[in-house]
């Protein structure tokens, strides 16, 4: 009998599975090791952030921008992780992830970095090739911390009738072209309006209260947090505000440390700060921006305190 | 008898296909070690230039941070606060390194560790020495300033460095 179709023997079939078996776990083997490199890459790129952060630290500046790039478009996600008794200080948490044209075009974050001695406020998370840090010493009434914002360069802000100082201090770091000023709404071109005399913009500051409305939320602020809370959403900011005041405390009890080991030195001209300092170190400990207002008059009379010490200040 | 050649014909074939098999498993499973391992090693080798990295940035700019910057002087590093800071349990891990002292360069007096009982007679300061191979640290030139009592009190300011190191990595 003369049949003329192909027989499959049973070599042929199980090399068939089996190749199919070897393909698909090499594919597979192959995908989840780029996906892998792409979860290391990111990590490192996020370690590498945290490091790029520490020159932008101040020193005898009052304020300093500087430009941050990458190469691929990519997503820096800012997190907050609130002091605990263990851990005073919180933790920043930084999270970068990078666009890719092969597979799924964001990967899940990669490892995120804990950094305890950073505070970066603006939106939980940023997306773009190149940004801007914008950094600030914030001193209440001795130096707390530097604070950083993290601005898209094309950034979508309008203030409108911002104060004379925040106008010069913000186009003389060059942020100009990212922010925009205008006397009145109207003339805004960018998105997001933020009005500093008046209501019904996206972002109300009222300069007496000390306090910014966002997303239907008030948060307060204290000298030059007025810009972490423009920038920043409600819950980072308010988790950053307690991580800076876990610091305050930590730092007033430093200068406690500090003025009781001068007294044993012979020099005791400090301690009459030391009930100062007890009340700020104890009031410091705080999760509601609500309540800096009333800690500025704490802060305020630590601060009198200090000058009156002459050649025994503390800081 | 023909069968049973027939039989052993098949089998040697699908031997020869298992052991081929095989040998492909084991191929595969060698280049996924010696991938693991050359991965492994760079990674090890990036963090470690990371964790430098940080020391290097870290150093530069210690003397600026408040816990040891001299009051009224933006790059002077406060000798008082140091040995303050040293004992403080909750300054452990604050700048997530293993390695942190500060040296006096200029005078060289006594060659002493700092404590309360020696201070300012001493030479250095060791704020955090985990113990662990740290490799050698990244170190920059600061001044270090301490309030002196005599004469009427005054600000003393001597020739210092400050020395990081990164976490080890293990």
């Amino acid at each position: 009998m003369n049949t003329k179709g192909f027989e499959f023997s049973f070599g042929w079939i199980f090399a068939l599975i089996v190749g199919a078996v070897i393909i698909f776990l090499a594919v597979y083997g192959v995908m989840k090791l780029g996906s892998n490199e792409r979860s290391v890459q990111d990590s490192e790129i996020a370690r590498q952030l945290g490091n790029l952060l520490t020159p932008m630290e101040i020193s005898i500046e009052e304020a300093k921008t500087a430009p941050l790039s990458f190469t691929i478009n990519s997503r820096i996600y800012l997190g907050c992780r609130m002091p605990t008794k263990e851990n005073p200080f919180g933790a920043q948490i930084l999270g970068v992830s990078t666009e890719s044209g092969i597979g799924k075009k964001w990967d899940s974050l990669g490892v995120n970095y804990s950094v305890y001695n950073k505070y970066i406020f603006g939106s939980p998370m940023a997306e773009g090739k190149k940004f801007i840090i914008l950094s600030k010493p914030f001193e209440f009434p001795f130096k707390i911390a530097d604070i950083m914002i993290l601005l898209k360069q094309e950034e979508d802000y309008c203030f409108v009738d911002a104060p004379r100082e925040v106008e010069e201090e913000l186009s003389g770091l060059g942020l100009n072209k990212t922010i925009q000023f205008a006397d009145d709404r109207k003339d805004c071109v960018k998105k997001i309006k933020v009005c500093f005399a008046g209501t019904g913009c996206d972002v109300d500051v009222f300069a007496d209260s000390k306090s910014v409305r966002k997303n239907r939320k008030v948060i307060y602020y204290q000298g030059s947090l007025i810009y972490g809370a423009i920038f920043s959403e409600p819950s980072l900011y308010e988790c950053q505000v307690s991580r800076i005041m876990g610091r305050a405390s930590e730092l007033a009890n430093l200068y406690l440390e500090k003025s009781a080991f001068l007294g044993s030195r012979g020099s005791g001209c400090s301690l009459a700060m030391q009930p100062f300092l007890e009340d700020y170190k104890r009031q410091t400990l705080i999760n509601d921006s609500a309540k800096l207002y009333d800690l500025s008059r704490t802060a305020e009379d630590l601060r009198e305190v200090n000058a009156d010490a002459a050649s025994c200040r503390l800081f | 008898m023909q069968l049973l050649a027939g039989y052993s014909r098949g089998q040697m074939k699908i031997q020869e296909m298992a052991f081929v098999l095989v040998a492909f498993i084991v191929f595969f499973a060698l280049v996924l070690l010696f991938y693991v391992a050359f991965r492994g090693s760079t990674l090890k080798q990036e963090a470690k230039e990371l964790e430098e990295s940080k020391a290097m940035e870290l150093v530069q700019k210690l003397s600026s941070s408040p816990e040891l910057n001299y009051a009224g002087c933006s790059k002077c590093l406060d000798f008082d606060k140091a040995l303050v800071l040293k004992n403080e349990a909750s300054y452990r891990n604050f700048w997530q390194i293993d390695y942190l002292r500060i040296e006096r360069v200029y005078p060289f007096g006594n060659a002493a560790e700092c404590t309360t009982a020696n201070y300012p007679n001493c030479n250095s300061i060791t704020i955090k020495s985990s113990g662990k191979d740290f490799g050698i640290p990244s170190w920059a030139f600061v001044a270090l300033c301490r309030q002196e009592f005599i004469e009427g009190g005054y600000t003393k300011c001597e020739l210092g460095r400050i020395y990081a190191s990164g976490k080890a990595i293990a």
